[in-house]
């Protein structure tokens, strides 16, 4: 088991009595799979992925649980020795990459960051694994975009360059919260190829938050329903979404749109 | 068929610095009476350059844009930055039926039906925005936009921000009021989906050009130009 979250309580503390976000989940998963957690606003889930690596904000905390990574309890963890794993074992990747790229930096160096945080002092080596790192993240003219400056790239590019930061130390879970939510459709399909193909030839395991259903159908083989801080449902993604078990996911699913049914009489207007 | 709007071989552009960057191509579109019509595309298409061009907002380089109506309403992605955060709910409402002089009696029961219509309590009429959901608050810039009687009404990104639930019950509830006021929307989104469930007509949109047009059912069955057939295939 990679990661095992055991009866996880997180609470809001700025209302008296604190608001509970999320109420004793538990979820596992395996090395290399790739999970989903879909919700709406206040489900919890994005609660649940940045208590992982303790980036909840301050006015919210674990209240009581386990979470289980290769079998240490990451809850339990100081801040420093959190450190050693953050960044390195497991990575994270955000909605809007222009909030968590430094503006003032180099493409290069914040993607070597992990790197050096982590204890590596070759320049040089740091450099071709950025480089590395970066064309594997499907960046053409890596060395190009080396010195370039945040501003300089577009939402797409910026993710992949995200991406390369948080996989250079090659780490065994990334956890990806809305990665694909601001981007265009046809570049927000082309990053859900590229997690798939990290995932198939590292075996990275991708705990991956979205509130879109579709996207999680795309590129999840199991999937926890999120719905006021519990799980509604968990399975196997054709499974949940072709047989929905609980009532509050078979409402989630009849409301995402498609392009099956019109919701009303279409009018000939010529 | 009537139209409410025209737009005659339209080009724009802005100036960035020295550069003049041109947004719109050569558009020429028609909107016509009792529709929804669906303009899609990528950020940076356009799109909401062409809203403002229809507003008046941005002049037109080239070409002609003509409005058979009143100027068109406007309802946002994020209804929280159109409405005024320091005034209730009832009075957001009222204020535009006071600039034509509507008498006081008379607004007071306008806007407690159009409340009704839209699904608003009365209770929330005297709340501030900022105390009510993404969803309440888009219903209530629905509610601003019809209440003055409007004809045409231009929806950009109205259910992007919103949680597929409660985007389904906005959705619903345009359909809704198109369907009993018979009035025109130009509906702007980037969600082919959403698109597909509420046009009549559909436009697609890329770098300042409309590279498509047609009729919903047709234009989703057998789509013509390779951009189009691109976005349907990303689309989940």
């Amino acid at each position: 088991m990679l990661l095992e979250v055991k009866d996880l309580n997180i609470e809001f503390y700025d209302t008296q009595p604190p608001q509970k976000v999320v109420k004793g989940i538990s979820f596992s998963m395996e090395p290399g799979e790739i999970l989903g957690i879909v919700g709406e606003s206040g489900s919890g889930k994005t609660q649940t992925a940045l208590s992982i690596l303790q980036l909840l904000k301050s006015n919210s905390g674990i209240s009581s649980g386990e979470i289980l990574f290769k079998g240490k309890n990451l809850a339990g963890l100081s801040a420093r020795q959190l450190q050693t794993i953050r960044g390195k074992e497991i990575s994270m990747i955000f909605q809007e990459p222009m909030t968590s790229l430094n503006p003032v930096l180099t493409i290069g160096r914040q993607v070597e960051e992990a790197l050096k945080i982590h204890g590596e002092t070759d320049r040089e080596k740091r450099r071709s694994l950025a480089l590395e790192a970066l064309s594997e993240a499907g960046l053409g003219d890596p060395e190009g975009i080396y010195g370039k400056y945040p501003h300089q790239l577009s939402g797409g590019m910026r993710q992949r360059v995200m991406i390369a930061a948080a996989l250079i130390t090659e780490p065994e879970l990334l956890i990806a919260d809305e990665p694909t939510t601001a981007l265009d459709v046809t570049v927000q399909a082309q990053i859900l190829e590229l997690l798939k193909e990290i995932n198939r030839r590292h075996k990275t395991a991708v705990l991956f938050i979205s509130h879109d259903l579709a996207v999680i159908r795309r590129l999840c083989g199991r999937v926890l329903v999120m719905n006021q801080g519990i799980i509604e449902e968990e399975g196997e993604v054709s499974r949940v979404f072709e047989h929905p078990q609980q009532e509050y996911t078979r409402k989630l699913l009849a409301a995402i749109p498609d392009r099956r049914t019109s919701l009303r009489k279409r009018r000939r207007v010529d | 068929m009537k139209k409410v709007l025209e737009i005659r071989h339209v080009s724009a552009s802005y100036k960035d610095g020295k550069e003049e960057q041109t947004v719109l191509k050569d558009i020429s579109l028609e909107v016509r009476e009792n529709e929804i019509l669906g303009l899609v595309g990528e950020s940076g298409c356009g799109k909401s350059t062409l809203s403002k061009v229809i507003l008046g907002f941005v002049k037109p380089s080239a070409g002609e844009v003509i409005h058979y109506t009143k100027m068109p309403q406007m309802i946002f992605q994020d209804p929280f930055s159109s409405l005024n955060p320091r005034k209730k709910i009832g009075w957001i409402l009222e204020e535009p039926l006071k600039m034509q002089k509507v008498p006081p009696g008379e607004r007071k029961v306008r806007v407690a039906a159009m409340a009704e219509k839209v699904g608003l309590t009365r209770e929330m009429l005297d709340r501030f925005p900022q105390e009510l959901s993404g969803g309440q608050r888009q219903r209530v810039s629905i509610a601003a936009a019809l209440i003055q009687g409007s004809r045409f009404v231009i929806a950009d990104e109205p259910v992007s921000a919103l949680d597929v639930t409660i985007q389904r019950q906005i959705m619903e509830l345009m359909i809704q009021l198109q369907e009993e006021t018979g009035i025109s929307i130009l509906f702007i989104s980037h969600d082919l989906n959403v698109i597909y469930q509420m046009c009549d007509r559909v436009l697609v949109m890329k770098d300042g050009k409309i590279v498509e047009e047609g009729e919903t059912e047709q234009l989703f069955a057998e789509p013509k130009s390779e951009y189009t057939k691109e976005l349907l295939k990303a689309a989940p």
